[in-house]
């Protein structure tokens, strides 16, 4: 079987299960991108355009953060959401905020990281001309990270890829339940296990798809950015 | 630099794929792996037979019977009755050989909102559920626990379905850890939840009836590089020594997790050049031709005490299996 035919025939058969299993993953993902680009985004830059002792540590700290296993962040946020954990009385186990958490908590770390360097890349000489130029401290700032903003989309996009297709972490906190909480990466596991190979590769190829949609709409949303005078 | 360092990683995989091209790839199902079984019966074969070489792999019932069809593992460990025949029809088996069995159990929670203890079959025990509303949380992965519920379910004549039944698309570990969690029943191999039972606000609220038993089969994948060596495993486990080991493995309470199929059973006892007819599955009401080949007896009713088990091995399934604390006026 051609997995890209299967994944075409999928998504033309009108099978509704596979869509609002792709709308579920997308609603997920996306809102722990939107959280996590709200924490992650000020933080790396506010470490990338300050200088300060121990930047360094906290540089290495930042990047480190990238470093930690998904799974590990699953169960963690297992542990707290458990009936037993300290926050087991909100019942949020097994339940699609449980996976936004989790996904909020990958994310975050690539967001900071990774505009903590663009932001860091920005010639300080801008700042201070702008400054000159009669510019407040903010928009010297705003400024700034909008010459880098083709690499803070660069690190939005990073948050997107590493919780899209993440499966550890929402397998343990969201459980893959059928309607629930199963989502595209669950699923591909649920139908390997099955042994239903060409279905699984299917799925990774829409799941790949779409990524590549949401990577399109981004570099689109850099590009008419650039299309602005920069005296607005 | 570069080039080096990727030339010297393809290397080092191509090392190590020539040393385990030597090896027989035993695909299992995760049960077998989870209880601990796996481990315990490779350990006693090697001791048996220094330098045996034997690559586990644990994986649901449904892939590791894709393993075998594209011709991936050499041997496997499976449970999944319905599945295996069609392996073994489709000419990709060379020998289905039952090897042990342990049971279903429904467990739930320990205060039984739902009052499935009282029930006198499995498949009245699930309807129970059903009809109080309860949660019910299902593997709903194809495996051979989630294709037993299912007929459990057809011969209880309810559909399951409605927001008192989730799917979760896990294994079994899993599975008993959110019902945990939410208070839900599960229906579970018993091996499985007694190496979890610590860990779990769960107990065995339905047990002993004949539709509850689970047969584990192996199969030599046909056309396998390693046919010798996995057929000297299969005779290992099938030798009285193998059966010891099966039967010898206990939990740390000291109970039984499986039980090694004795020549007695001729249900479940595999002969030459018949194995493959053996109607391994337990007494699902689906009336099959071939089991009474081999049985020597018509097709059974689900549900009735006369099935395929033999009543010495029923009892032998009922009381060995049950921890005295468990164990009903049943086993005497």
């Amino acid at each position: 079987m051609n997995p890209l035919a299967e994944a075409w025939r999928l998504l033309t058969s009108g099978d509704l299960h596979l869509w609002e299993i792709v709308l579920r993953s997308l609603y997920i993902s996306g809102t722990a991108l939107g959280l996590a680009t709200l924490v992650g985004l000020p933080i790396g830059a506010a470490i990338g355009l300050s200088r300060f002792r121990l930047r360094g540590p906290t540089v290495a700290f930042v990047n480190t953060a990238l470093a930690l296993p998904p799974v590990v962040v699953g169960l963690a946020v297992y542990l707290l959401l458990s009936r037993s954990g300290p926050l087991g009385a909100l019942e949020m186990l097994y339940s699609p905020g449980a996976m936004i958490l989790a996904q909020t908590a990958i994310a975050a770390p690539y967001v900071a990281a990774i505009s903590l360097a663009a932001a860091s890349e920005v010639p300080p000489d801008l700042q201070l001309q702008a400054r000159a130029l009669g510019a407040s401290r903010l928009e010297a700032v705003l400024i700034t990270l909008r010459e880098a903003r083709a690499s803070l989309l660069a690190a939005v996009a990073a948050g997107f890829g590493a919780i899209i297709s993440e499966v550890g972490a929402v397998m343990i906190v969201g459980g893959n339940i059928l309607g629930e909480t199963r989502v595209m990466t669950t699923a591909i596991v649920l139908e390997t296990r099955r042994g239903n190979f060409g279905l699984a590769i299917a799925l990774g190829a829409i799941l790949l798809t779409i990524a590549l949609a949401i990577n399109l709409l981004l570099v689109s949303i850099g590009r008419a950015d650039l299309r602005r005078p920069w005296s607005s | 630099m570069l080039t080096a360092s990727w030339l010297a990683a393809a290397l080092l995989a191509a090392g190590c794929a020539r040393r385990g091209s030597e090896a027989v790839l035993l695909a299992t199902t995760t049960s077998v792996e989870d209880s601990g079984l796996l481990a315990h019966l490779l350990e006693a074969y090697r001791q048996e037979v220094p330098g045996a070489a034997i690559r586990p792999l644990a994986v649901g019932s449904g892939e590791a019977l894709e393993l075998g069809r594209r011709g991936d593992a050499d041997l496997l460990i499976v449970h999944h009755p319905s599945e295996e025949e069609a392996f073994v029809a489709g000419g990709y088996g060379e020998a289905r050989v039952p090897i042990m069995f342990n049971d279903f159990v429904v467990v739930g929670p320990p205060a039984d909102p739902a009052g499935v203890a009282s029930s006198s079959a499995a498949s009245e025990a699930l309807r129970t559920i059903a009809n109080s509303g309860e949660l019910f949380l299902s593997r709903g992965d194809n495996s051979g626990t989630h294709d037993r519920e299912l007929e459990l379910w057809g011969a209880a004549d309810v559909a399951p379905e409605g927001r008192w039944y989730q799917e979760a698309g896990q294994g079994m570990g899993p599975v008993l850890q959110m019902a945990s969690e939410r208070g839900a029943y599960v229906l579970t191999d018993r091996s499985t939840y007694y190496a979890m039972e610590p860990h779990l606000e769960l107990a065995v609220l339905f047990e002993g009836d004949p539709q509850l038993r689970n047969v584990y089969s192996v199969i030599i994948v046909r056309g396998s590089l390693r046919e010798a060596q996995a057929r000297a495993l299969l005779d290992w486990l099938t030798s009285p020594d193998g059966r010891r080991a099966i039967d010898g493995y206990l939990d740390s309470y000291g109970r039984p997790l499986f039980h090694s199929t004795t020549p007695g059973d001729e249900a479940l006892e595999a002969r030459p050049g018949r194995s493959q007819t053996t109607r391994t599955r337990g007494a699902s009401g689906a009336p099959d031709s071939r089991a009474s080949e081999v049985t020597g007896r018509p097709g059974t009713e689900a549900g009735t005490p006369e099935g395929p088990m033999r009543p010495t091995l029923r009892a032998r399934l009922l009381c060995r299996s049950v921890p005295p604390a468990h164990a009903d006026a049943r086993c005497g």
